[in-house]
């Protein structure tokens, strides 16, 4: 009796320390480790964007695939001058995509980002980043 | 029972360790994960420093404008006026004051109107509704005084059908008196002079203090500004070599600079701006009758980062 009492109490502790090993490794460490929220919100174009003043679209795209290296990217910059009927000053254009890849087997994330100047340039944004 | 004492110990142990780490590890990044802000909080923080860089441009393009139309204005007023009568020419410019300060006030609602209509045009492009519930501009030139103001408030509502209320009232001030007091000394030796039958003679030295106030009011903060010296010479030329020019029939004075013997800051935007004029007696004259009134149809202007304010002098 007392030898299966042991051998049931020792089978218990570990059954018990391998469920709270279990419980940890699965459910609680991967919602707490910070690793995780981070890859989120990994492409910050907006922070990007704010960093320069006068971007062309080739700079732009150029910045994004050194940082982030994407496998597609398309940038379109357009200014208007409110002092002036909303009048275009300026367009511009870039893409870059892989030769072998295509843009149906990728997740695009697209941003829309406008930023008022003092001498009254109303800039707009528009960018997709494509990943695999 | 004696063998499963060590195993039991073990496992509490062994319990306790992991329970501190969980609790460890789950605070800790608990705390960190509440600092993220959303995208939606940073958008309207975003729309929020739009709208003071627009408040911004509007005050800035509108009393610019409004002041162009304000000088323009004025000097197409006077160019006729005829100064041999000085009290009727005196009251011909102090009228043709209050009348380009009204054109140019409407020049300058006309500005910022064209102003926030673009900038609403192209936040409805990108899918926001724009409506403007309230929104004003005055450019006024007084005497003594003298401000561009622009007010306006303007719903928002978002993409997602959030809507916030945004308020912007952008003031630049800009006062100007001049003070009587070294007139009215001098007045005193003019008349001595003219006992003794001297009153034609050159070299009288006339002190002359102007008490400019210049100050920015953004949403009720204001930013007192501080004369610079350039400044302080274009309004003793606006003042004194304009106006007196075309009191004299453009003779003499319209060539002369004058630069300020002393500027002091008072503090809360006070700056006193002191000029030594040496000017014959017969010209203190004209000078004692056109600053004998409480008020003078000349005007000077500020330039606050590009903000403009424009004032007619009244003397105190």
């Amino acid at each position: 009796m007392r030898s299966q009492s042991i051998l049931v109490a020792s089978f218990m502790a570990v059954t018990l320390v391998v469920i709270l090993l279990f419980i940890e490794f699965i459910y609680i460490l991967p919602e707490t480790l910070t690793t995780k929220e981070a890859g989120v919100a990994s492409i910050e174009v907006y922070r990007l964007i704010d960093s320069r003043a006068n971007w062309t679209a080739k700079d732009l795209v150029e910045a994004i695939v050194s940082r982030y290296n994407p496998d597609y990217v398309n940038v379109s910059i357009k200014v208007y001058d409110i002092l002036n009927n909303d009048n275009l000053i300026l367009s511009d254009k870039m893409t870059y995509k892989l030769y072998n890849v295509s843009l149906n087997e990728l997740l695009i994330y697209k941003y829309a980002y406008t930023k008022l100047y003092r001498n009254g340039h109303y800039v707009e944004y528009l960018v997709e980043v494509g990943f695999k | 029972m004696k063998g499963a004492i060590p195993l039991i110990i073990a496992s509490v142990i062994v319990l306790a360790i992991l329970l501190s780490s969980l609790y460890f590890i789950t605070t800790v990044n608990i705390r960190s994960s509440i600092a993220k802000t959303p995208y939606s909080v940073i958008e309207w923080m975003r729309i929020e420093e739009e709208l003071d860089t627009l408040a911004q441009i509007c005050l800035r393009e509108s009393s610019r404008y409004a002041d162009q139309v304000f000088v323009s204005t004025y000097n197409e007023l006077t160019q006729d006026i005829d100064y041999t009568n000085i009290q009727e020419a005196l009251y011909e410019l102090e009228q043709a004051v209050i009348t380009a300060s009204q054109l140019a006030d409407q020049a300058m609602d006309r500005k910022f109107n064209e102003i926030l209509g673009n900038w609403s045009l192209l936040k409805e492009r990108e899918g926001y509704i724009v409506s403007f519930e309230e929104k004003n501009s005055t450019y006024y030139v007084g005497f003594g005084e003298g401000y561009s103001n622009i007010y306006f408030r303007v719903k928002i509502i978002n993409l997602n059908g959030e809507y916030r209320v945004f308020t912007r009232n952008y003031t630049v001030y800009f006062g100007l008196e001049l003070e009587r007091t070294n007139i009215d000394l001098l007045s005193i030796m003019l008349d001595l002079l003219r006992l003794l039958g001297l009153d034609f003679i050159p070299g009288v030295n006339l002190t002359v203090t102007f008490r400019a106030t210049a100050y920015v009011d953004f949403n009720g903060v204001k930013q007192y500004y501080i004369i610079s010296r350039e400044s302080g010479e274009i309004i003793a030329n606006d003042i004194l070599r304009g106006f007196l020019s075309r009191l004299l029939g453009g003779g003499g004075t319209a060539t002369v600079t004058y630069t300020p013997a002393g500027m002091f800051y008072y503090g809360e935007g006070k700056t006193e701006i002191v000029y030594y004029l040496d000017v014959s007696a017969a010209l203190a004259s004209i000078l004692m009758i056109i600053f004998e009134g409480d008020v003078v149809g000349a005007t000077s202007y500020i330039d606050v980062d590009g903000f403009i304010a424009r004032s007619a002098i009244s003397i105190v």
